[in-house]
């Protein structure tokens, strides 16, 4: 193991909900029909991953546990939405930053949540962090892992 | 000796402290960062910053308890502190109310989402 990456902090998530959902529609559509009616009922949503292919559109949200039973009824009365809907929890997220755009971060965790076993739902880099779905329960595993190859304050 | 004045930025979005903190630093400002009340208090007392922008929800100690403790120090309370507060209508799983942010003793409050302009010139008044 080489020298450890400085971190500023590491952030982890209380239970969430890990809501799915894939349309055959433009992604456009698919913002109407499934992210409008979660902001009209004021769902917030932690973090967001769209993807928008020839064939199909997919977004890929993580919300409080508690706003799981809500977001489903939403999901449900929406036509052609709730066959297409994956609900799945409970789903953590742990965050380390500053990542300051370094690709050997990115490579370094994700090598570290591999050797760790932990399985990876989604990941996702913002202006300051580097954010990991994974399952609730193994969130303090993969902590430990980040251990080894970041030093944290 | 660096005479750009140092600003504190205490979030626990660490996406929030980065984007205020290259706002500051665009604008001739030097940055220090926490993101929780404690860390905050350690880099308060170490380096002893010109202005604070304070979040209010945070773990460990809240920006409320950091006002309040630093105001009511006398070593400090001449240090400006900017809340930034999300209550009533914006946030509405917050625990915290708008009497909260009329006891704090915080020079300024500011709503979240904040407008980094509006940010910016208030942080300027505050270091002429």
């Amino acid at each position: 193991m080489g020298e450890k990456i400085p971190m500023e902090g590491v952030n982890v998530s209380p239970k969430m909900v890990r809501v799915t959902v894939c349309h055959s529609l433009p992604g456009g559509d698919l913002m109407a029909g499934f992210l409008h009616p979660l902001a009209r009922d004021r769902i917030n949503m932690k973090l967001l991953i769209t993807k928008e292919g020839k064939e199909e559109s997919r977004a890929f949200c993580c919300m409080a546990a508690a706003d799981g039973t809500r977001a489903k009824g939403l999901i449900d009365s929406t036509p052609d939405m709730a066959k297409q809907a994956e609900l799945y929890e409970p789903v953590g997220l742990i965050s380390i930053f500053p990542l300051r755009s370094s690709l050997k971060a990115v490579g370094l965790a994700l090598i570290a949540l591999g050797e760790a076993r932990v399985p990876v739902h989604g990941f996702c880099s913002s202006l300051s962090a580097l954010t990991f779905v994974i399952d609730h329960d193994r969130l303090q595993e993969a902590l430990a892992a980040f251990e080894g190859c970041f030093d944290f304050p | 000796m660096d005479d750009k004045k140092l600003i504190l930025v205490v979030d626990d979005d660490p996406d929030l402290v980065e984007a205020i903190s290259m706002k500051l630093e665009s604008e001739n400002y030097r940055v220090s960062k926490a993101y929780d009340g404690i860390q905050a208090w350690d880099r308060i007392k170490q380096e002893r910053p010109h202005l604070i922008i304070l979040d209010v929800m945070m773990p460990n100690k809240n920006g409320y308890q950091v006002c309040d403790e630093l105001k009511k120090n006398p070593q400090f309370s001449n240090i400006t502190v900017v809340l930034l507060t999300a209550v009533g209508d914006a946030v509405t799983s917050t625990k915290y109310t708008h009497m909260d942010g009329k006891t704090a003793l915080a020079d300024e409050f500011i709503p979240k989402p904040i407008d980094l302009d509006n940010l910016m010139e208030i942080v300027k008044d505050y270091t002429r």
